[in-house]
């Protein structure tokens, strides 16, 4: 039921990249404390449905409603572009992404990337968004790193940093493409412990994962993604236990 | 400066060419030398960062003449760009009745101009390059977080950049500090100029070439020294651990 409570509604979306086309007709519906996890074999198209979800690839086809707000596109002759970069870039301001290779400002410090969109995007006071970002930090476990920079910082730092930069801009919904593939083994469950907090704690989020152990621990629905359309989805104890679409079987089969 | 001059006198005493009035003529031309390139440079520099904005626009009508711009410059000798700001203007006619008259009374005029729109053409082919060496994943986190283009520009394209240009940019500086030397053929009295003035009067160029040579390598060190600290102080991010 999309109404204008919900953080975050898909309908539909399609997107080719010249002739190639990586989404056919994709949908999501994110309700508040939501967490939807995206699998699916490399090339499915997860990393390309999430970020249509903040508009860094534009949609050829089909609707974004950011907590009840259209976005409005336009077309023009070949292509389709948001009407309003304005409303784009409200709406990305309330939708915190998290990379899978961290893309934290190198040449700001750790609490300087924390407040940066606060201040930079939001307009908080730049007292008030350190303060926050200090707790913050104190989450993710990284107070006391707040002004060593990002390449002075571990991997599994650097994602947690990056997720106290999304927490600082408190974000409807949160969106993470793989946030654990680029680290080391041992780092691991350091974000991903982070990460389930902050499910516990009722945070809305999408996550693009490899991680079967959180998606089926974690999540309230698991899509599974094959060649730009949704496969399976349901609740992750059906579809990751008994699922009936044999890709999808063949995906999660234990692989030796 | 007499005072010093007068302190310095009796270890002069038995120096035929070192004399407080050389040293006066030296101490002349480093000023007119520091002048010559730190205004050239403040310029260039204020030149070339909306240069380098337009060549990494992407927009072709921007991009092209900057590009020809730059590459004229950079594809010329500096003596050459030098001759033709010195003598060229002064042939243009009836130039002598307007106000641009001042431009070719005094040779500091045309050297300035030349120095300073050499110098922006490196400085820009500098910062393009650095502009487009920027993270394109620090990029996209920045469309990520809601910033507009030109926010993300001033926030983290940048300061990014100009912390990557700093070295190069420092030997651009060098650079300018020697290329300099050549103000001396269109008559200004810069270091060089004073170094051929002492050789000229005395016919003896080891003392007075050696000497102003010393002059520029202090003045050098001291310009690298400085770009090392800053380049500590900026560059500190992108040491590990
Ligand atoms: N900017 C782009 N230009 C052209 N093709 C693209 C672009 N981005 C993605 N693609 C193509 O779209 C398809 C889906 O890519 P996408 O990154 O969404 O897959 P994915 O499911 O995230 O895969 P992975 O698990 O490897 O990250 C791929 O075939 C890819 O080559
Ligand atoms: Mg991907």
């Amino acid at each position: 039921m999309a109404d204008s409570e919900t953080p975050l509604v898909v309908r539909d979306l399609h997107k080719s990249f010249k002739d190639v086309s990586v989404l056919n007709g994709v949908s999501l519906e994110a309700h508040e404390g939501d967490v939807i996890t995206l699998i699916g074999a490399s090339g499915s198209g997860k990393s390309t449905f999430l970020r249509c979800m903040n508009l860094l690839e534009v949609p050829d086809a089909g609707e974004l409603i950011v907590h009840g707000e259209h976005v409005a596109f336009k077309q023009n002759k070949k292509t389709r572009e948001p009407a309003s970069w304005k409303q784009v870039e409200r709406i990305r301001s309330r939708l915190a992404m998290v990379f899978q290779g961290f893309n934290l400002w190198a040449h700001m410090s750790l609490i300087g990337n924390v407040i940066e969109a606060p201040v930079h995007v939001l307009g908080v006071p730049k007292k008030q968004a350190r303060e926050r970002g200090m707790a913050l930090l104190e989450r993710v476990g990284l107070a006391d790193r707040a002004d060593y920079f990002p390449a002075q910082l571990s991997g599994g730092q650097q994602q947690r940093g990056a997720i106290a930069r999304a927490l600082a801009v408190d974000p409807e919904v949160m969106l993470f493409d793989e946030p654990t593939s680029a680290l080391d083994p041992e780092l691991v469950g350091d974000v991903l412990a982070v990460m389930r907090e902050l499910a516990d704690e009722g945070r809305t989020m999408v996550v693009v994962t490899h991680e079967m152990d959180f998606a089926r621990d974690v999540s309230s629905q698991v899509i599974y993604l094959h060649e730009g359309r949704v496969e399976e989805t349901g609740a992750p104890a059906e579809v990751l236990s008994r699922p009936d679409s044999p890709r999808l079987r063949q995906f999660l089969a234990p692989r030796f | 400066m007499e005072q010093w001059l007068a302190h310095i006198a009796p270890f002069l005493s038995d120096n035929a060419i070192f004399t407080p009035s050389t040293l006066a003529q030296y101490w002349q031309g480093l000023v007119r030398t520091v002048q010559l390139v730190f205004i050239s440079l403040v310029i260039g520099l204020c030149l070339a960062v909306p240069m380098a904005l337009g060549r990494a626009s992407g927009r072709a009508w921007l991009n092209a003449p900057i590009w020809l711009f730059t590459y004229v410059f950079r594809g010329t000798p500096l003596l050459i760009q030098l001759y033709v700001a010195y003598y060229g203007f002064a042939f243009i006619d009836g130039i002598q009745d307007t106000r641009l008259a001042f431009f070719i009374n005094d040779p500091v005029y045309p050297a300035l101009l030349a120095f300073t729109l050499n110098t922006a053409a490196y400085t820009a082919e500098i910062f393009v390059g650095a502009i487009r060496a920027t993270s394109r994943g620090e990029l996209e986190a920045a469309r990520a977080y809601g910033m507009s283009p030109i926010t993300a520009y001033r926030r983290i394209v940048l300061p990014s950049a100009f912390r990557r240009a700093l070295p190069a940019y420092g030997n651009e500086v060098i650079f300018m500090l020697h290329a300099s030397a050549i103000a001396s053929a269109v008559t200004i009295t810069d270091l060089t100029g004073a170094a051929y003035y002492v050789y000229a009067r005395f016919y003896s160029p080891f003392p007075a070439f050696i000497f102003v040579a010393v002059v520029y390598m202090l003045l050098s060190f001291a310009l690298q020294g400085g770009f090392k600290l800053l380049e500590a102080r900026m560059l500190r991010h992108l040491k590990p651990g």
